[in-house]
Parts: structure tokens; sequence; C-alpha cells
């Protein structure tokens, strides 16, 4: 037997399963797969590696995560097993000093950590980047998202209200998680753009606080989207993602808009003045702004290339793009994987 | 009868014992808490501090 962790007995009966881990806090609310010995051995065989290799540690609780405890709450999320590969790789961006995962599990902002897909894993493991993709109905969305969560909350302890302290919490902490739709994008897709080769396959993780949807996708419109002065991206100079869909991202592309052109244009028209906020607010940019001077310009983003943008959703809908504001205090993290042959 | 893995892995001993934790959380939370008014914010962070630590110093079943 290659699993070491401690097991709990349990009758056979699938309700009392769930009661057992829902009552000791070892899931996400919704019910689990039980991670039987069986179940987690087949996870973590698709790893090709020992159960006890630590891949990362996690904060605010720094638990070991062994690939044998990310096999367990990847089963307990509904996994399957060749999923394994991106599920660690996302564990490895989670811990990468950049990303500031203390920061984001244990703030009282509603942050999730968004996984981004790329490369030909996306249709050899059905990640969906077409219609609904950052919604449900696709098992490798959903499951790796979850299997995510299940891993900050179990491993890293960010239990809402004890290690989470999120005032009112984010749907995508349920599951959060979409694949690039790199077959209809004008422009070189975004593990390319972060230094991947073009073939490979990643995992990017940002750092994720809401959701808005925008009918038009021009420069004027998305970067209207993005500037609201509640916006944590001011604060820290963030990350906000632009995720535009296929044919508005071509009809950008058509007017000439190179992706760095369009983020230097949206960047230009989203500042806002320090007499915009409270000075307490932009503390943590002192360093980069002038504080004392009211006219002084607050940018959303520390340059424009940190600004994200992506190509997601369904072929030949011509409206409807997604501006996802950032955290702020945590930079995007690029991992990437391989799947077996 | 089933067995099941345990999915959670416990705080780690060092950090609660030598306080880095604690202090890790309560850095986090008051960088929060710049952004509300300071006279609520003293109450508050204590608040969430206390609720915080308690828990992740208990550790899990």
């Amino acid at each position: 037997m290659t699993v070491s962790s401690e097991y709990v007995e349990v009758t056979d009966r699938l309700e009392d399963i769930l009661d057992l881990y829902e009552s000791r806090h070892w899931t996400d609310g919704l019910p689990i797969v039980p991670p039987t010995m069986e179940r987690v051995e087949a996870m973590i065989a698709a790893t090709g590696r020992a159960g006890s290799d630590v891949v990362a540690v996690l904060a605010p609780g720094h638990g070991a995560a062994t690939v044998e405890k990310i096999a367990i709450n990847a089963v307990m999320a509904g996994c399957r097993p060749e999923y394994m590969p991106v599920l660690v790789a996302a564990v490895e961006a989670l811990a990468d000093p950049a990303f500031n995962l203390q920061g984001v599990q244990v703030t009282t902002n509603p942050v999730a950590p968004l996984l981004i897909v790329n490369g030909p894993a996306r249709h050899t493991l059905g990640f969906n980047a077409g219609y609904g993709c950052f919604g449900p109905g696709h098992r490798a969305n959903a499951t790796v998202g979850r299997a995510v969560r299940l891993i900050l909350i179990n491993i890293g302890s960010a239990v809402p209200g004890e290690g989470d302290m999120a005032v009112a919490g984010h749907p995508g902490k349920y599951t959060f998680c979409v694949a690039e739709h790199e077959e209809e994008s004008p422009w070189e897709s975004l593990h390319v753009e972060r230094g991947q080769p073009r073939e490979s396959n990643a995992v990017t993780l940002v750092g994720i606080s809401g959701f808005m949807n925008t009918l038009q996708a021009t420069v004027e419109a998305l970067a209207e989207a993005a500037t609201f002065s509640g916006s944590n991206d001011y604060r820290f100079g963030g990350c906000s993602l632009f995720a535009l869909n296929p044919a508005q991202a071509q009809r950008l592309a058509a007017s000439g808009l190179g992706k760095r052109e369009l983020k230097q244009r949206i960047y230009e028209r989203c500042h806002k003045r320090v007499r915009d906020f409270e000075r307490q607010w932009l503390e943590p940019r002192a360093d980069e702004l002038t504080l004392d001077d009211p006219d002084s310009l607050v940018p959303m983003a520390r340059s424009a290339d940190e600004l994200m943008v992506i190509v997601a959703g369904a072929t030949g809908a011509g409206n409807h793009s997604l501006v996802l504001p950032s955290f702020g205090n945590s930079r995007p993290v690029t991992r990437a994987f391989t799947l077996p042959r | 009868m089933l067995l099941c893995t345990r999915p959670f892995a416990p705080v780690a001993a060092r950090d609660a014992k030598s306080g880095g934790l604690p202090d890790l959380v309560r850095l986090t939370i008051a960088q929060d808490l710049a952004t509300i008014g300071a006279e609520d914010r003293r109450a508050l962070a204590e608040r969430l501090v206390d609720d915080a630590l308690s828990a992740l110093t208990k550790g899990k079943p």
C-alpha cells in the first residue's frame, strides 16, 4: 500500500461518510467522493511520483502539500487521475512567493485563485474554453478548480472564519478554472506571453476579486468596467484580467491592436487621482505615487504589461466579454506541466 | 466498513510554537483593515485575529 495518511473507519453508507467529512470541516460544503485507499492510490500513481513528495507548503497553516494529500483532495473533488499533473502544477504556483498565498488566503477581500489552462492538454483532458467556460458542465474545469479550493482549506487551513477571513467570500471559492480559447485568439496565448513554449501545457494562477460582464469591448468600455475607486487594483497596483470573447478580440485585432497595444490603451484610460482615495488606502504604493499631491495620477496597475488579456468563450457570439478585477496584492504565476505519453 | 483517508495537513508545529504563524495572520489582517476608519479598526482587528488564531492553533480532529 502506498498511502500513508491516517484514515477514518466509517460505514459504507454514503450519507454517513458525507456527514463525517462535513462535521470535521474537511469539505467545501458540497458532497464529496469518498477518498478510499484505492482511489487515492490511483490518483498518486497518475503522477509517477511518491506520495510522500512535498510539492509545496501552503499558508497560512503551512501544511505540507504532499502528492498524497493533493491526491486525497483531488479524489474528494471528483477529479480523474489524469488531471493530477495540472493540479500539482497549480499547487506549485500557489506557493510561489510572487502569488502571496498568505495574503490571498487570510485577507478580508473576496479573492479566489483563478486557474487558466493553456496548451494541448486542454483538449486531451477536456477543459472547456467555449460556451460557458467560466460556468458549469465540464468535469475538468469543475473538479480541478474545486480540488484547489479543498487543498487550500485542508492543507492551507483556509476554513472560512478561521484561516480564511474574507468578509463575504466569492462564488469562485467553490471552483474557478477556465481554459483559454487559443484557436480563436488573434494574439499569442497567455502561456506564450508568459514565457512558455507554444506547444507546452501550462496553468496560470491569478487572484481574482470580481466578475463583470461588458456588452461592448471597445478599449473605452473595457477600461470603464475596470475603473472603480473601490478596486484593490488601485491600492496595490494590480493585474486585472480581461477575458475577451473571440469575435470581440478579433474585432480589436482587425482594428490594428496587438495585445500589447490593447493593454497599453486600457492602462492609459484607467488612471484615477490621489484625491479619489483616502490616503491610507494608497499607502502600499507610497514608493511609486506622489501621495502629497491630490492631482497626482494613480494607475490601476504598476505597468500596462501587468494587465492580463485572454480569449475565452463561444465562437461566433459577438457580444459579452468579461472584466475581472484582481486582488492586487498578488502577482500571477505560471507553471508548465506535462502529461504522461 | 470503509477506510477513508484524511485530507488535511496539520498546522506546522514550528510556526505555531515560534509565533510566526500568528504574526503572519495578524499582519495580513492589519493590512486589510488599513482601508477602514481607525476607530473601528482596532475592535474589528482584535476580533478577526482572535477568531483566526484560535482556530488555527486548535488544529483539526
